[in-house]
């Protein structure tokens, strides 16, 4: 195996061939400085670049990528100068001193220069610097100068404000120079606005690793050396594992993984132990390096995280440290920026921790003398899944020969819990998940449970999760996190309680009893108030799958719990409805507006009951109760429609109608009702049209049909309205009052004679007349016979044939009825009188026909001065209104005796 | 053309300067110039242009200035860029050599004048240029770039008095040679330098025979340029480049050196390149903790540069203002501060944002009404105070 070098802390060592071939992510951004600073050296442009990383983000790498591939274009060899200041280009403390470096790196390619450096030794430091200048820009002449300087914060710190200024004018003044710099961090010189260098650097920052990134990363270094083995371990699924347990553990440092890649295939635990010292050992330095970047009080603050294992607020830090809040908060934010630590905000609180998991590792070593255990357990948790430490350990158990020290590593590396257990951030999120469901804001209350697994994922996260997912309607995924709450934790009665929940809304009756049952098991014994809630949620399920007894069993147990539990009241007091227990349902509403007073369901449901039992007063105002707590409530205005129509309240009713239909458009049985009332107040047509609403909306609801059906034959159009019931009775052929309309209108069409056969029939059967279908009887003797004395004769037929069976006076109402239809300009004076003569003569002195027969001769009158109704004078005001109504003359029918379809 | 912020463009590189440049010229043939400007507005590009592209018959020095510290480097980098000139026609700096002659037998062979002939940079200065208005013909113009900047480290470094000096002998001198023009810019304000002299005792008003011309942030149309030029430069493609172009123009108020900023993060945004996308990069760099576009500034240099009294009221003036979208007369600013006795008061508002208006904070409307004199600067003082 050919092992090239990798020179992870000294990149700019490795030749072009080896940059290239492990380099990634970075193409872009490599091709755009190489872009750069062609155009500066080809054009009077000059583009000034600062690269910005933390330490081992790769800034010398991408340098010296792109120093190689800028050398390799011949086109700018003549035209180009390039001064490299490196990393270590300490003791730069003035301008001149800039300039002594920056020749000095010149003359690595022209010896000559050298020697006329020395001139500038000679003269005083005002004289050298201007001689330097002068120097500098002989060297450059009519090419562009590319001044590569790395660490350029260090380099800013050392040339003071007044070595800057000199730096920029120089820039500034000749034009001949372009930049490229990198930094660890954007600073003060080239950010600050009264800074010489403000804004006129473009920043660049370089971003971390991602895992693919780093999987790439490792697998260029692998092919690179040939390693096959390597190779192929990081195409496995424990391969990437590895290379997310380094990205936790250093972030995405592109150095790590350099030193890492040697690492990755050690499978064994005792494979491990011994390279991972030596890993620890070799970063060690490099860490505390980066602490002495640091200023003390930042050095505290960070040993502060490393020694802790979860992350602090800013107030224990502070505390901890002696420091007041803003300090910690201003150090922190600074330690943020330079990417030591990393913030987690859950609320309003922020949490820091290390960023890097592999620096607390390393900057323990030394604390841990001679007792490497945490170390080494802190790592395997990062580095191994749980369960490969189980399957590690359960081996170990079966193993002839076991190693104390690899048994204790696992010990304590699976013995985690107490130490995520005192996680402030748990509590936190806990706290502000609740705070987010009291604003109801279950969105963000989501984001902060899914973080909450990042810190700590047991059942109580799984059904917090659940509990969020519920309260967004994500039923099916809230259940899942149930039953993985349930999988860690079977006997927790809330996961059992938040999954019925869940299966309830989804529709899942059976399923959410089971899951309430399970919780019940759990707390059978129990009067913790969570069990009133689970009967209660046990007895709605019950409910909505029709099992109402079971329900009101189940709110009684919830009550005897719970006597104030108003939403029991209320479900119980629903379920008796549905039983048609109303007074029992009256009694468990009434308790519930005890409790709540202001809750219109309650009275809803109360008003329902009370219409149920006729008492329509009071439910009318119970009625009114909900719609003063909500007005736009298109059911209560509905219900209310219903207990005036009943109450023969018809304007009032269609008033309410239309209120129901303003609120909710597609309220198909507001649709009917109200045409039931149009057609009761005698506005066939709009009742059709109302009809046609309810059935566009809903085309089965056979109601709709029938009532369609009554208006069209009000109107006459008996064959559209025999049609129109047919239709109602394909739907429901078990509504016989449907057939027994459909042959009323039947009758209408029919001959005198095919109706008085039927007539008789039913006679003879003692099956019951309508008073509709009498009335199509005595309709087509008018029309289908002709001439008065047939009339006559059949008048008496059919009043013998009634007599003993029917209410005379009914046949009276029948013939009343005819009086619409002598009055019409259609038939004649003559023919109306002879109609009227004929019933006289034919029902002889029989009192029952003394009121229709008045009633007739009025109409007759007033068929000749239908301009003048004073006619209808001659009648005491009862009769008149009898005959006005016959006649179509009044708005005002009286209360109908159908009822309207049902309330809701 | 590639985005460049805050880099050194070619002269062909600035967009949309022309029409100013072209009345610089005229101005100059007239009387010298202070320019002035926010920082990153442009104006050391112009300067350079100017130097890079003259009038026929006109030489332009260029020079930034804000390495120097005492007048004798100041003269002394005056001296340098006139006698390379001149030395390229064969000429000499007769009267300097001669005065040096004369102070101490002193004769310039260095790179620098020696320090003895300090107490004569005046003189030497003074010298140079008549030699070379004596050698060279036409109108000679000294670009110098932050001078206020050198002003203020002479301050520091000697005293306020021989910064007045400097400055008195530059317009002394301005009316001695009649070809020689100035134009002085900078990114701290020269009145704030002139202020801070005037506070020890200095009378002069050195700079009101100059032309004060301030540099604006492009026009709509040379924006829109500039923006197209780069997003072609950058081969970054929008859904439409024109309507991208005049998003980004108008979400950065047409600030050259922002409209750079912003298509280079654009350049870096995998997401698909929108209008949309433009107004969040600028949100983001309104509301950036690590403050990249250093808008604190705004903020800050109110305490740097204004007194006690005159912080609270610059303050409560831009908070008013920030905070609504018309422009509010004195008076409604006076009733919405809740100052009480109208007539001192008032004097301090006038003073007050007479100094806004000079830093660029605030202008004043032809109905005489105040608002920000930039969009982009409004909206950051209103997240940023959270108004």
């Amino acid at each position: 195996m050919q092992k090239t070098a990798l020179f992870s802390f000294t990149p700019s060592l490795m030749d072009g061939e080896t940059l290239e071939a492990i380099f990634v992510q970075r193409e872009a951004l490599a091709a755009d400085l190489v872009a750069r600073v062609r155009e500066s050296v080809l054009t009077p442009t000059k583009l000034h670049t600062l690269l910005i990383g933390a330490r081992g983000m790769g800034k010398t790498h991408l340098v010296s990528l792109v120093h190689h591939r800028i050398l390799a274009m011949p086109d700018l060899k003549e035209r180009l100068l390039i001064a490299w200041l490196r990393e270590e280009e300490w003791g730069v403390t003035s301008f001149l001193d800039l300039l002594l470096r920056i020749l000095r790196a010149l003359a690595e390619a022209d010896p000559t220069l050298e020697a006329r450096m020395e001139a500038l030794y000679e003269l005083a430091s005002g004289e050298a610097e201007a001689a330097g200048v002068r120097l500098l820009n002989e060297c450059i002449g009519d090419r562009t100068l590319w001044l590569i300087a790395e660490n350029l914060d260090d380099l800013f710190s050392g040339l003071g404000e007044p070595g800057q200024q000199h730096l920029r004018a120089f820039l500034q003044t000749y034009g001949n120079c372009t930049m490229l710099a990198t930094s660890l961090r954007i600073f003060k010189g080239v950010q600050r606005r009264n800074a010489p260098f403000y804004g006129f650097f473009r920043p660049v920052h370089l971003n971390e690793l991602s895992a693919a990134e780093a999987q790439q990363l490792l697998l260029n270094i692998a092919q690179l050396r040939q390693q096959t083995d390597l190779v192929n371990f990081l195409q496995t699924p424990t391969g990437q594992t590895r290379v997310k347990a380094v990205q936790h553990l250093a972030g995405g440092n592109p150095r790590i993984y350099i030193i890492f890649a040697d690492f990755l295939t050690h499978q064994s635990l005792d494979e491990l132990a011994s390279p991972f010292m030596s890993l620890v050992d070799a970063l060690t330095p490099y860490y505390q390096a980066r602490m002495q970047d640091l200023s003390q009080q930042q050095r505290k603050i960070v040993e502060l995280l490393c020694e802790k294992k979860y992350p602090l607020t800013v107030k224990t830090i502070a505390q901890r440290c002696f420091v007041t809040a803003q300090t910690a908060s201003s150090q922190l934010k600074d330690l943020r920026e330079k990417g030591y630590v990393k913030s987690d905000a859950i609320g309003r609180e922020s949490f820091y921790e290390i960023a890097e998991p592999l620096m607390r590792v390393c900057l323990g070593l030394k604390k841990e003398r001679g007792e490497p255990l945490r170390l080494m357990v802190d790592f395997l948790r990062v580095w191994y899944p749980k369960t490969e430490l189980l399957a590690m350990q359960q081996a170990l158990l079966m193993a002839p020969e076991r190693s104390a020290t690899v048994s204790r590593y696992l010990e304590q590396a699976l013995n985690d819990g107490e130490i995520i257990d005192e996680d402030p951030r748990i509590q936190a999120c806990l706290d502000e998940i609740q705070a987010l469901f009291d604003q109801k804001d279950y969105g963000e209350a989501l984001k902060i449970a899914e973080k909450l697994f990042q810190v700590r994922d047991s059942w109580v996260e799984r059904r917090m999760y659940g509990n969020c997912l519920g309260r967004l309607e994500r039923f099916e995924e809230a259940i899942a996190s149930y039953d993985k709450a349930l999988q860690i934790k079977p006997d927790d009665p809330q996961s059992w309680h938040a999954r019925s929940d869940a299966l309830y809304s989804l529709g899942r009756y059976e399923e959410a009893i089971v899951s309430c049952d399970k919780a019940l098991q759990i707390q059978s014994d129990s009067d913790y108030c969570w069990d009133s809630f689970f009967w209660n949620n046990r007895g709605v399920a019950l409910d909505k799958l029709g099992c109402h007894e079971e329900a009101i069993a189940s709110y009684d147990k919830a009550l005897r719990h719970k006597p104030d539990f108003y939403d029991a009241w209320y479900n119980r007091g629903s379920a008796l409805n549905d039983l048609g227990r109303y007074k029992e349902a009256i009694t468990s509403f009434d308790k519930a507006l005890q409790l709540k007073s202001d809750d219109p369901q309650s009275w809803n449901g109360q008003g329902i009951a009370l219409c149920y039992l006729g008492r329509y007063e009071e439910a009318i105002t119970s009625f009114d109760k909900v719609l003063q707590l909500k007005s736009d409530d298109p059911q209560a205005w509905f219900n209310q429609g219903f207990a005036l129509g009943n109450l023969g309240r018809t304007v009032e009713a269609l008033a309410r109608y239309e209120k129901a239909l303003h609120y909710k458009p597609d309220l198909y049985k507001a649709w009917h009702n109200r045409g039931d009332i149009l057609s009761v107040l005698g506005r066939n047509e709009e009742a059709i049209n109302s009809f046609n609403k309810a059935l566009e909306i809903q085309s089965d609801f056979w109601q709709a049909w029938w009532g369609k059906g009554i208006s069209l034959a009000e109107l006459g159009r008996y064959r559209d309205a025999i049609a129109v019931y047919n239709k109602a009775l394909e739907l429901n052929p078990d509504f016989l009052i449907v057939e027994a309309y459909r042959d009323i209108a039947v009758a209408h069409l029919s001959h005198w004679e095919d109706n008085t056969k039927v007539l008789k029939s039913l006679l003879k059967a003692g099956a019951p007349i309508l008073s509709e279908f009498l009335e199509a009887v005595v309709q087509s003797l008018f029309t289908t016979v002709t001439g008065p004395q047939q009339w006559t004769s059949h008048i008496a037929q059919l009043v013998q044939a009634l007599e003993g069976h029917l209410d005379l006076n009914e046949l009276g109402a029948a013939l009343i009825k005819t009086s619409r239809e002598l009055t019409s300009e259609m038939i004649s004076q003559a023919k109306a009188t002879a109609w009227r003569d004929a019933w006289v003569e034919g029902v002889g002195k029989k009192p029952a026909f003394d009121l229709p027969l008045r009633l007739l001769t009025t109409a007759l009158h007033y068929k000749q001065t239908p301009e003048d109704p004073r006619v209808l004078l001659e009648l005491p005001s009862e009769e008149r209104k009898i005959l006005q109504q016959a006649l179509g003359l009044t708005a005002e029918h009286p209360p109908t005796t159908e009822e309207p379809s049902n309330i809701a | 053309m590639r985005t460049n912020p805050g880099g050194q463009l070619a002269p062909r590189d600035v967009v949309g300067r022309d029409r100013l440049i072209e009345k610089l010229w005229h101005i100059l043939e007239r009387q010298s110039l202070v320019l002035t400007a926010e920082r990153r507005m442009g104006k050391t590009s112009i300067l350079k242009k100017m130097a890079a592209e003259p009038k026929k018959g006109v030489r332009v020095f260029f020079r930034d200035l804000e390495a120097l510290r005492t007048p004798l480097e100041f003269v002394d980098c005056v001296y340098q860029d006139v006698q390379a000139d001149l030395s390229l026609k064969g000429r000499t700096l007769n009267r300097v050599r001669q005065f040096m002659e004369q102070v101490g037998g002193a004769e310039v062979k260095g790179f620098k004048l020696p320090q003895t002939v300090a107490p004569h940079w005046k003189t030497i200065l003074t010298k140079t240029l008549e030699d070379l208005a004596e050698h060279q013909e036409g109108l000679l113009i000294f670009g110098w770039d932050e001078i206020p900047m050198m002003l203020d480290n002479i301050k520091r470094g000697q005293s306020e008095a021989v910064a007045m000096e400097v400055l008195d002998t530059l317009r002394s001198l301005r009316q001695m040679i009649p070809t020689v023009r100035m134009i002085f810019t900078g990114s701290i304000g020269l009145h704030h330098v002139i202020a801070r002299l005037k506070e020890t005792g200095y009378a002069n008003a050195p700079t009101n025979d100059m032309f004060t011309e301030d540099v604006s942030p492009l026009d709509l149309e040379a924006a829109l340029s500039l923006a197209m030029g780069l997003l072609q430069g950058e081969q970054i493609r929008g859904e439409d480049d024109t309507v991208l172009a005049a998003a980004i123009a108008t979400a950065v108020d047409c600030f050259p050196y922002y409209i750079h900023h912003v298509i280079d993060e654009l350049r870096w945004t995998t997401t698909t390149r929108t209008p949309e996308q433009v107004n969040k990069i600028v949100q983001a760099n309104l509301c950036d903790e690590a403050n990249r576009w250093d808008l604190a500034h705004y903020r800050e240099r109110i305490d740097t540069y204004y007194s006690g009294a005159e912080q609270t009221l610059a303050l409560g003036i831009l908070d008013e203002l920030a905070a609504t979208d018309l422009p509010l007369s004195q008076r409604e600013l006076l009733d919405r501060l809740n100052i009480q006795s109208i007539g001192q008061d008032l004097e301090q508002v006038r003073k007050v944002l007479k100094l806004l208006g000079r830093d660029h904070y605030v202008s004043q409307q032809p109905d005489g009404g105040y608002q920000f004199r930039f969009g982009l600067i409004q909206r950051y003082w209103k997240l940023s105070r959270g108004l």
